[in-house]
């Protein structure tokens, strides 16, 4: 019950304040349109490349959004409200978790379909492959990504922390995603991914739980 | 709410050896008392010598390195929060959303301590307290007096046992000074624990049944009943 109130706290905020949802957009559009007049490329050459150029586009989305996660924590220092509430510290990482994937879907909802306008995505032959694999790498980013914003928030380089510990740790997802991704824009079988989206379902369990018990050490002063 | 209380001659908090450093420096070194229902106790001492950090420890915002609390006989620095319903944190910050209005605010903090009351409650708490124009307002252009006062409705909303409160009379003028002074005289006689910083030791010495005189982080004197001259006496030594 608690869960869904922080849960319904994170999405009414981002309701009112318009901060992460509609800066990740204008991010995102603004470097596949840069993407796309920057590269002269075939099709053909630009399938080789796409699928990791998307995911690190989505990287660096994800980096944006996240550093205004906890923004409105601090700004009054709510965060210190949440704290000396009767509300444990795992559910407070899993309301972040979850409203940060709820609105990293929603920014790639706007900016995929400008990965098929401009880039040639095409993901007709493996479609719903392609939907479990967004679902699964945004938790992935998402487990991590708050996890170190938690780390950040008690810090003075907290805003540097995000991408300086972000992008290594996540490199795993990246591959693994970007892996799978080619075999799909490609339109080969499938059966070579089982092994990366094995990796990716591992990660987001693994920082899922680990997140869940340590954020409490990690986000409190 | 006030008829659940009535925990007067038990002791509601129990500190135990807290120890709290930052960036190797010790701030609380060994910190020791007792608080008990329908009490009010003053932290004093200069500034800088950890009334603060004594405050948020308690409240679970910063993790003690070493020591115990016990709040109504149930251990405080647990992986286990459900008890720390029991205590309400007003901090010198506001501790608010600030995209969210007033009333917003309090649906939430209310929701987390597992409390649902009727809007209308709220309603009338703002109109009491003069905030009823800025019903739908964001709390971000609150002055920091309308902010002291939503912290007061939060307070009163809520149900508590122990109050830990940082600057309570900052930024209030005459009027909101008042709500404060009635409410500190309700809580007494429902039976709550009051622990308080404040520099303001006029006031403190109206309502602290007990100062607490922190200094190298121990509690070096407990004054029983104190007097201005007392805080003073303690504030103006040099050690």
């Amino acid at each position: 019950m608690t869960l869904l109130h922080l849960i319904k706290k994170e999405i009414r905020q981002e309701i009112r304040a318009k901060e992460s949802i509609i800066s990740m957009v204008v991010f995102g559009t603004s470097v596949i349109l840069l993407f796309s007049f920057a590269f002269n490329a075939t099709p053909a050459e630009f399938s080789r490349f796409l699928p990791g150029l998307m995911w690190m586009t989505f990287l660096f989305v994800s980096v944006l959004g996240l550093l205004r996660s906890f923004s409105a924590e601090k700004e009054m220092d709510a965060y210190a409200a949440l704290l000396s509430s009767p509300v444990d510290r795992g559910s407070i990482y899993l309301g972040k978790l979850f409203a940060f994937w709820i609105f990293l879907l929603f920014a790639q909802l706007f900016t995929m379909p400008l990965f098929a306008l401009f880039l040639n995505l095409n993901i007709s032959a493996h479609f719903f492959t392609f939907m479990v694999l967004v679902l699964v790498t945004d938790w992935a980013i998402a487990a991590v990504g708050i996890m170190i914003s938690g780390m950040g928030l008690r810090t003075r380089m907290g805003e540097v922390l995000v991408p300086v510990l972000m992008f290594p740790l996540l490199s795993p997802v990246l591959i693994s995603a970007t892996k799978v991704t080619h075999t799909i824009v490609s339109g080969s079988t499938l059966a070579g991914t089982n092994f990366w989206m094995m990796i990716l379902f591992t990660f987001a369990v693994v920082f899922t739980a680990t997140g869940y018990l340590t954020f409490g050490a990690i986000s409190e002063e | 709410m006030s008829s659940e209380i009535r925990t007067s001659d038990s002791v509601i908090l129990s500190v135990q050896h807290v120890a709290k450093s930052f960036h190797h420096k010790k701030i609380l070194k060994d910190v020791s008392f007792q608080l008990s229902g329908a009490s009010a106790s003053v932290l004093i001492g200069p500034n800088g010598v950890g009334k603060t950090t004594l405050l948020k420890t308690l409240a679970g915002v910063m993790r003690p390195d070493s020591g115990e609390a016990h709040l109504v006989s149930l251990p405080l620095f647990t992986e286990n929060f459900s008890h720390r319903k029991h205590l309400i944190y007003w901090s010198h910050q506001s501790l608010f959303y600030p995209a969210f209005s007033g009333m917003e605010n309090i649906r939430f903090f209310l929701s987390l301590r597992n409390q649902s009351i009727h809007d209308q409650k709220i309603i009338e708490q703002l109109d009491y307290f003069g905030l009823l124009p800025q019903i739908n307002d964001p709390v971000r252009i609150y002055s920091a007096g309308m902010l002291q006062r939503l912290t007061m409705i939060k307070m009163i909303l809520s149900d508590w046992k122990l109050a830990l409160m940082d600057e309570p009379t900052s930024a209030l003028d005459v009027d909101g000074l008042d709500h404060l002074n009635h409410l500190m005289k309700q809580w007494k006689e429902d039976g709550r624990a009051l622990l308080f910083s404040t520099h303001d030791i006029g006031w403190a010495e109206s309502w602290a049944d007990t100062a607490l005189c922190i200094r190298n982080g121990v509690i070096e004197q407990e004054i029983s009943s104190p007097k201005f001259q007392d805080m003073h006496h303690f504030l103006s030594e040099k050690r």
